[in-house]
């Protein structure tokens, strides 16, 4: 086929129209042929490596600590270990809610994943404390299921809630517009909790009153309290 | 098909391709901040579409962060603006010597865009660590990741089975023949913190019952995957392996536990994880040893770092040179000859090349850039095909200038 246009003179071994669509097919070959990475599972024979041992022992004099410091090998599991970057920054960059703990909640000491970290008396008298926390993970821990069971295996009760069985354990509540999931747990042992998770596209909070059931039982009131006057920041 | 043909000529589609592509690359340089060069490349060049978001980091973005603009990507530019150049070459090309100059240079913008393709299609990116006085045969992926069986029962060499991480990604069982037992993924996180329960006494406990997160009763916490360029990611994941006559148990691997990455974040490997790593485990009389690594290729040759020179201009910090003094060992042909790689010196063997990329370890370890890329040529000729057409242009339109006023000149000389 010739094309007549004076302005497009006759090539005598190209047809310019088929060209054309010769170069789209070709381009969207090309697009779909772009070879993702390799996925394939590979079995290689090497030389036993001679990789040179990495120096154990204290780390450098200024170093942060990390995993217990200088823990000997020999000793038991070492208690404390320094978090690398990430969790306690997603943590610490989370805005914290704005809220009113109870006059006799007593703050102590944040840990790494802990935006509020409290300790109540059961009563005035009494010497057993319940503890209040609250927490902001990345990502979504597993899910409502893991983390009711979670609870239950720390209070003593059988971990092996299903699904189905799921919504006798799980009250569902709004924390200052948000649809949260308030969790109660009485276990055979004296413990006791009461959950609240708050399921967000990337991330979770975690409200959580537990100790002994007797603790918990007196500060129920206040932990609900404590969470209906909460706003969010974030 | 008229239409067609006239519409992918049209040199008004050229302008806008070009148009099109300043923004691209404007766009995708500001991306650059949040998201890194190599996906940035990946989103905004390796890519037909691509959707550009209002950034976070602007301002009045609390207004227009839901702001998402689509837009042809690097790839569907290069390749309508490749269609556009031949169509129109066709249409408006009439054979003639004295379109010569025309031909190569559009045969050399032409292959300039085809090289970008291929480079996307075959370039390939690893590194190499060397610890002076050590060597190493084997190069690794800056992205890709593998989780890695290691038979280690023969006295000589070591059997390596590999599986991609994106195998762990889809929560996968895995079996092979060469492994003499099935891995099921129970989760994996491509970015993770590692943690004793006193750092993470919120954390749940990890699903396992082997190796080292039962010793010293680790708590593994996701963390946001990271893509800025010298942000580096660390992926854990907790299996579940299983032979045919029973369960092995339940184990956290992570890259946090690559003797590697250990020496690269503390100099050292930290109290708490000596004597539990590696994680190895028997099955058959067989010592498997699992972890988390870079992807790596084994190479024919080895490199042994002899010496690493790391200099200053007197008086100051400022660095002069970076040097590494190789040996490099081919048994394949008795080749064991020594090699110097330093800044815009690398060592090009076998299809690869050598950089020198970065040092560490207070200039005891060298980290060389190792590149694959067989169409690393066609730039450099596509260059010199577009500089020949315009001169070979250029010389022949001058010729007929000088034709025209030559005979111009005769033609008043001879009334």
């Amino acid at each position: 086929m010739v094309v007549t246009s004076h302005q497009s003179p006759s090539c005598p071994f190209v047809d310019k129209q088929y060209l054309a669509v010769f170069c789209v097919a070709a381009l969207l070959l090309l697009g779909a042929c772009k070879p993702q990475s390799d996925d394939s599972i590979r079995v290689e024979k090497v030389p036993k490596e001679t990789m040179p041992s990495p120096v154990a022992g204290n780390l450098p004099a200024g170093h942060p600590d990390i995993a217990g410091g200088n823990a000997s090998m020999a000793g038991p599991p070492a208690s404390g270990m320094g978090a690398l970057p990430g969790m306690a920054e997603f943590t610490a960059a989370t805005p914290t809610p704005k809220w009113s703990p109870p006059a006799d909640w007593t703050a102590v000491a944040l840990t790494a994943t802990r935006k509020g970290s409290w300790h109540a008396p059961a009563s005035a008298a009494a010497d057993q404390q319940a503890e209040i926390s609250v927490s902001v993970f990345q990502g979504q821990l597993g899910g409502l299921l893991a983390n009711v069971n979670r609870w239950r295996d720390k209070v003593k009760l059988p971990s092996d809630l299903t699904e189905a069985r799921l919504g006798e354990n799980v009250q569902n509540i709004t924390l200052d517009g948000r649809a949260a999931q308030l969790i109660s747990l009485d276990g055979p042992a004296g413990q006791s909790l009461d959950g609240v998770l708050v399921f967000q596209k990337d991330r979770v909070w975690s409200f959580l009153l537990s100790g002994p059931t007797d603790a918990v039982k007196s500060q129920r009131a206040n932990f609900r309290a404590f969470l209906d006057g909460l706003k969010w920041q974030d | 098909m008229r239409a067609l043909f006239k519409f992918f000529s049209s040199l008004r589609l050229t302008v806008v391709l070009l148009a099109f592509s300043m923004v691209l690359v404007l766009l995708a340089t500001f991306e650059q901040v949040q998201w890194g060069v190599f996906e940035v490349q990946k989103r905004y060049f390796e890519a037909i579409i691509t959707l550009w978001q209002y950034p976070e980091q602007w301002a009045g973005a609390d207004a227009l962060h839901w702001l998402k603009i689509p837009l042809p990507g690097g790839f569907l530019l290069g390749g309508l603006l490749l269609i556009n150049l031949c169509c129109a070459h066709f249409r408006y090309f009439r054979a003639s010597w004295k379109k010569t100059g025309i031909v190569l240079t559009h045969a050399g913008v032409a292959l300039l865009i085809i090289s970008g393709f291929l480079t996307a299609y075959l370039q390939q990116e690893n590194f190499m660590w060397i610890n002076v006085g050590g060597q190493s045969n084997y190069i690794e992926s800056f992205h890709d990741l593998d989780l890695v069986f290691i038979d280690h029962t023969d006295p000589k060499t070591d059997t390596v089975v590999s599986i991609p991480v994106s195998h762990l990604e889809k929560g996968e069982t895995i079996s092979h023949p060469a492994l003499p037992f099935t891995v099921k993924t129970v989760f994996y996180y491509p970015n993770s913190d590692i943690g004793s329960k006193t750092t993470y006494p919120d954390l749940p406990e990890i699903p396992a019952n082997q190796g080292i997160a039962t010793v010293r009763d680790l708590r593994v916490a996701p963390v946001r995957y990271q893509y800025a360029n010298d942000a580096p990611n660390f992926p854990s994941t907790v299996l579940a392996l299983e032979t045919p006559q029973g369960p092995l148990g339940t184990w956290l691997v992570s890259a946090l536990f690559d003797p590697e990455v250990m020496q690269q974040l503390y100099n050292t490997i930290p109290p708490i994880y000596q004597s539990h790593l590696p994680q190895t485990f028997t099955v058959d009389g067989h010592t498997w040893e699992v972890t988390l690594r870079p992807r790596r290729e084994y190479l024919p040759i080895t490199l042994r770092l002899d010496k690493f020179v790391h200099e200053l201009y007197p008086g100051t910090t400022v660095p002069k040179n970076y040097e590494s003094d190789v040996q490099l060992i081919n048994p394949a042909n008795h080749e064991d000859r020594p090699v110097l790689i330093y800044m815009n010196h690398p060592l090009r063997y076998g299809g690869l090349t050598f950089y020198q990329a970065s040092f560490a370890q207070s200039d005891q370890a060298s980290k060389l850039q190792v590149v694959r890329n067989p169409g690393a040529p066609l730039p450099y000729i596509a260059v010199a095909l577009v500089g020949v057409g315009m001169a070979v242009q250029f010389i022949l339109s001058l010729l007929a200038h000088l034709r025209r006023e030559k005979s111009k000149t005769a033609s008043i000389a001879t009334p």
